[in-house]
């Protein structure tokens, strides 16, 4: 196992290479007079403008010596600036991580404990209406636009009840944050409010995480449903499952000590596939909810061009997916002594 | 330990459920779509940077109110500019403290003014500056001619301090250089404060500190100004939020904290205004509907329609760049030169229904006018006639484009506008339908050869990019006016070095014969070019002081722009402002970048 993991691991350099090379080489089919108009948004007022603006940024020097030149501030550690985050991008991330993970991981918990909740249940009803019940309510979620779902979220719990607001805290929390009256020592409010002892604080970063948790959760329900419903039934026909009836033992028992722990075999790794997606970001999500993560600072970065920002992003990406996936496979061996990693 | 943190969580999920806090009456937050750019008032050229930048840093003069050709004293208590027009001298308020502490002189002043002229980024605002100051546009290229030490002195000449009165003496007389210093490029900075940053020392080494990167601006993500307000804390993306100055010079403002939160998406804008988590947002034209019942409501207040300091309109590019993707035809035949027939341009002109374009694309939020200069500023001419909806003289027009030719071989033309734009597609479009329509008519008389105009959209840097390179044939842009004079309309529009009259080649006109008709002190003559007489007229109006006579100009240059059909579909657009109930103390100067949060309160 431990060469699998060796070898996992030392894909990665060669990965984010391939990966550098294809977004720059994409990058390389716009002329410097389109990569500088990037630089004045607007009409440039001034006759000289656009010459200015190429040469200050190097925008006409060969691709391969913009690439070089970036590939060598990479390895001294300098990702560069990010024009759409404001701050080196090394520092964008480490901005914005923290915001998409806090909400990846508070959104995981409904996702799995109720998206299999449902499909056992879905399960065990088989054919009955409990079972098409379930399987409509979680279809509609995945089926519904979120962009639409969380709106209307929004316009109701929001706008209309006040209950759950959008945005990471209220403006009481930032002065507080400003005033120097609280510290962000991992950048997750509801984690730093535990540290800084102010359930306040806690209670209200809880509040802005319903809506986008709800939202993500709503929409991931029917992935999971469909897979532990269906690893569910094909255990519950296995022979052992029937001798388990046959000793006489509860339905309960049954289900709960027998079946679900083979069934959940399959769901581990989409489990674990879906941490990942969350990790890297939610776009529309985090959007709508004005949540400033990842995602939301990478499609930003993505149309505005900000090219820097967008390989920073890229390569943390391909990290993260090298090694979860890694993580994923691992975790399949431990809870599946079958399998062996070779 | 577990049980206390257990006992928090818990306190923290039960607190979920309560509802939200009344927001503070002393807090004015507004939605926006965008982030600024930066801090640093030499760099930034961006109205949401400008917006912050002229809440914490001062000018010299200030507009007085709603006027925007009215100043009045901000960090200069008096001012007096010489007969020739040229030299302006200033006087510096005495007492004024900046944030951090330090006392105001007219040394900073000087310091100011100088670093942004050598400062002078790519792209930046400075070319406004150094064009009446020094008869440029860019330090570079001054500094191409004279070297760092000269161009060092040139500007310690133009601007320096005699008998502790700042003087700043320009290159010919200019009469708008009150509107440019009242502009937040300049901003007074502490001299000691952005030395001790590391930022330009005041010596003849400006070169280091020349056109940085936003990033690379001493000033960047920090601040220190004498206004009413001090920067608190910015996160870029998220929010930046200011804080009263309680040692103001003035009466602190009402307000104590002044917040601009980043929501670039509309509907959780607009939930957030309904919630009353904000008290202005930004809401686009396409969803002023939306804002309309909680109008009726009295849940909203509304400003407007005020008259925006911005225009859209569509260019004529006289000769086409070769290798152009968008070039033109003539019978079938690539004819880079096309639109420089007046004829055509005219038919253009007749053909655009500018009534129905601002009634369905603009939602009516928008008004015609002739020639480039808005209502609102001195030598906006409101009895210019401009072109009526008329097909018959756009096919009168036709019929005499290129001696007939146009008319009986059929010709193309492709019409630009920047993707996703819908209001400049409607403009376009609809220029497509009408001028294709004679089509019909032109068959019955034996020409099958179509007139062909197609519609076109580019991403925007590509289109930037083509502009630039004047591979456009027409195109529609738009215009914010950067300071509140004709002379920053009629040079964009007009001028041999303007934003949008560098791309559309004047010079193609020759032989150019003159009557004066507003300006009848002007001798008639004839000029090589057309852009020679638009030249000549601009010079003239930018360097006159009696304001009659300016106007006078202006009514002339307005009227050759018509009279020319140098644009199309020349729109001023309208503006709204929606504020909750509880905020007062705003008022519309079009000259102000944002919302001047100093006369503003809750209650």
């Amino acid at each position: 196992m431990w060469a699998y993991i060796v070898r996992r691991l030392l894909l990665l350099p060669l990965l984010i290479f391939l990966v550098t090379l294809f977004v720059f080489g994409m990058y390389s089919f716009l002329p410097p007079k389109m990569r500088a108009s990037l630089y004045v948004q607007d009409v440039p007022r001034s006759p000289d403008a656009m010459e200015r603006i190429i040469e200050r940024y190097g925008l006409d020097q060969p691709i391969h010596i913009q690439y070089l030149r970036w590939m060598g501030n990479l390895l001294r550690g300098d990702f560069g600036w990010s024009k759409t985050a404001q701050r080196p991008v090394l520092e964008a991330l480490a901005h914005y991580f923290p915001a998409t993970l806090e909400l990846a991981l508070w959104a995981l918990i409904p996702v799995i404990f109720i998206g299999i909740w449902l499909g056992i249940l879905s399960a065990i009803h088989h054919n009955r209406p409990l079972d098409h019940a379930t399987r409509v309510f979680a279809l509609v979620g995945w089926s519904f636009p979120s962009y639409v779902y969380g709106l209307l979220l929004i316009m109701v719990f929001y706008a209309w009840l006040r209950w759950f607001p959008v945005g990471r805290v209220s403006q009481w929390v930032l002065q507080l944050e400003a005033t120097g009256g609280f510290h962000r020592f991992t950048g997750m409010y509801t984690l730093d409010a535990i540290l800084n002892g102010r359930p306040d604080v806690l209670a209200d970063a809880l509040r802005h995480l319903v809506m986008p948790i709800f939202t993500l959760a709503y929409i991931q329900w029917a992935l999971l449903l469909r897979i532990t419903r269906s690893s569910m039934l094909e255990t519950l026909r296995q022979e052992y499952v029937m001798t388990a009836r046959a000793k006489g033992l509860s339905e309960r028992v049954v289900i709960y000590k027998h079946a679900v722990r083979n069934a959940l075999i399959p769901v581990a790794t989409v489990a674990g596939l879906l941490l990942i997606g969350l990790l890297n970001g939610v776009v529309i999500t985090e959007t709508i909810f004005n949540y400033p993560g990842l995602g939301r600072w990478a499609a930003t970065a993505a149309t505005q061009l900000d090219i820097l920002s967008v390989l920073g992003f890229t390569l943390f990406n391909c990290g993260l997916l090298v090694l979860g996936n890694l993580f994923v496979d691992i975790l399949y061996a431990v809870i599946d002594p079958r399998i062996r990693l070779e | 330990m577990w049980h206390k943190i257990l006992g928090m969580f818990a306190v923290g999920v039960l607190g979920v459920f309560v509802w939200a806090q009344i927001p503070n009456p002393d807090t004015y937050i507004e939605a926006w779509i965008g982030d600024l750019q930066s801090l640093d008032p030499a760099w930034h050229y961006d109205t949401a940077s400008a917006t912050v930048i002229f809440n914490i840093y001062e000018t010299l003069v200030f507009y007085d109110g709603e006027h925007v050709d009215k100043f009045v004293p901000m960090l200069a208590t008096a001012w007096e500019v010489s007969e020739d027009g040229r030299v302006y001298t200033f006087t510096i308020r005495e007492g004024v403290k900046f944030h951090e502490g330090g006392d105001l002189t007219p040394e900073d002043v000087v310091y100011s003014l100088r670093r942004a002229v050598l400062q002078d980024r790519s792209g930046g605002p400075i070319h406004m500056i150094l064009e009446p100051l020094l008869d440029a546009y860019s330090i570079k290229e001054l500094a191409d001619k004279l070297g760092d030490e000269g161009v060092y002195q040139l500007v310690c000449e133009a601007i320096k301090l005699v008998d502790g009165k700042v003087v700043i003496t320009l290159a010919y007389p200019f009469p708008p250089f009150l509107q440019i210093l009242a502009g937040s490029w300049c901003s007074i900075i502490d001299m000691e404060w952005a030395i001790a940053l590391g930022d330009w020392d005041g010596s003849a080494n400006w070169r280091p500190w020349h056109d940085p990167k936003a990033e690379h601006s001493k000033l960047f993500n920090v601040a220190n100004g004498t206004g009413p307000f001090k920067l608190e804390r910015w996160v870029p993306g998220e929010y930046i939020s200011l804080v009263r100055n309680e040692n103001y010079w003035r009466e602190p403002a009402k307000l104590a904290r002044v917040v601009f939160k980043i929501v670039p998406e509309w509907g959780t804008r607009l939930a957030m205004f309904e919630a009353g988590d904000v008290d202005v947002i930004a809401v686009p034209r396409a969803y002023v509907s939306a804002m309309d019942p909680l109008v009726a409501a009295g849940k909203a207040k509304m400003y407007g329609p005020l008259p925006g300091a911005i225009a859209q309109t569509g260019f004529f590019n006289f000769r086409v760049a070769e290798g152009s993707p968008f070039m033109p035809k003539l019978g079938g035949v690539d004819k880079p030169d096309l639109l420089s027939d007046i004829h055509l341009r005219r038919a253009f002109n007749y053909a655009m229904d500018l009534d129905t374009y601002i009634r369905e694309a603009w939602l009516g939020e928008a008004w015609p006018v002739g020639g480039p200069v808005i209502k609102g500023r001195l030598g906006h001419n409101p009895d210019q006639p401009i072109y009526p909806f008329d097909l018959e003289k756009a096919e009168q027009e036709l019929r005499l484009a290129w001696g007939g030719e146009a008319w009986k071989q059929g010709f193309k033309v492709v019409i630009t506008y920047n993707t996703g734009n819908v209001m400049r597609k409607f403009a376009a479009e609809m220029l497509e339908y009408y001028l294709e329509q004679f089509n019909e008519i032109r068959a019955k008389e034996g020409y099958t050869a179509p007139i062909d105009i197609e519609v076109q959209d580019l991403p925007w840097p590509t289109y930037l990019a083509m502009m630039d390179d004047k591979q456009l044939a027409v195109f529609f842009v738009g215009w914010l006016e950067d300071y509140a004079h004709p002379h920053n309309w009629v040079h964009p529009y007009m001028a041999r070095t303007g934003a949008f009259a560098m791309t559309q080649n004047f010079d193609l006109v020759q032989d150019v014969s003159f009557e004066p008709v507003y300006a009848t002190w002007l001798p008639a003559k004839t000029y090589a070019t057309l852009q020679d007489l638009f030249d000549e007229l601009i010079d003239m109006a930018k360097k006159e002081p009696n304001l009659a006579k300016a106007e006078l100009l202006y009514f002339e240059l307005n009227r050759l722009a018509v009279d020319y059909a140098i644009n199309v579909a020349h729109i001023q657009l309208l503006t709204r402002r929606y504020e909750q109930p509880w905020v007062h103390g705003w008022y519309y100067n079009p000259a102000h970048p944002g919302t001047y949060c100093y006369t503003l309160w809750k209650g």
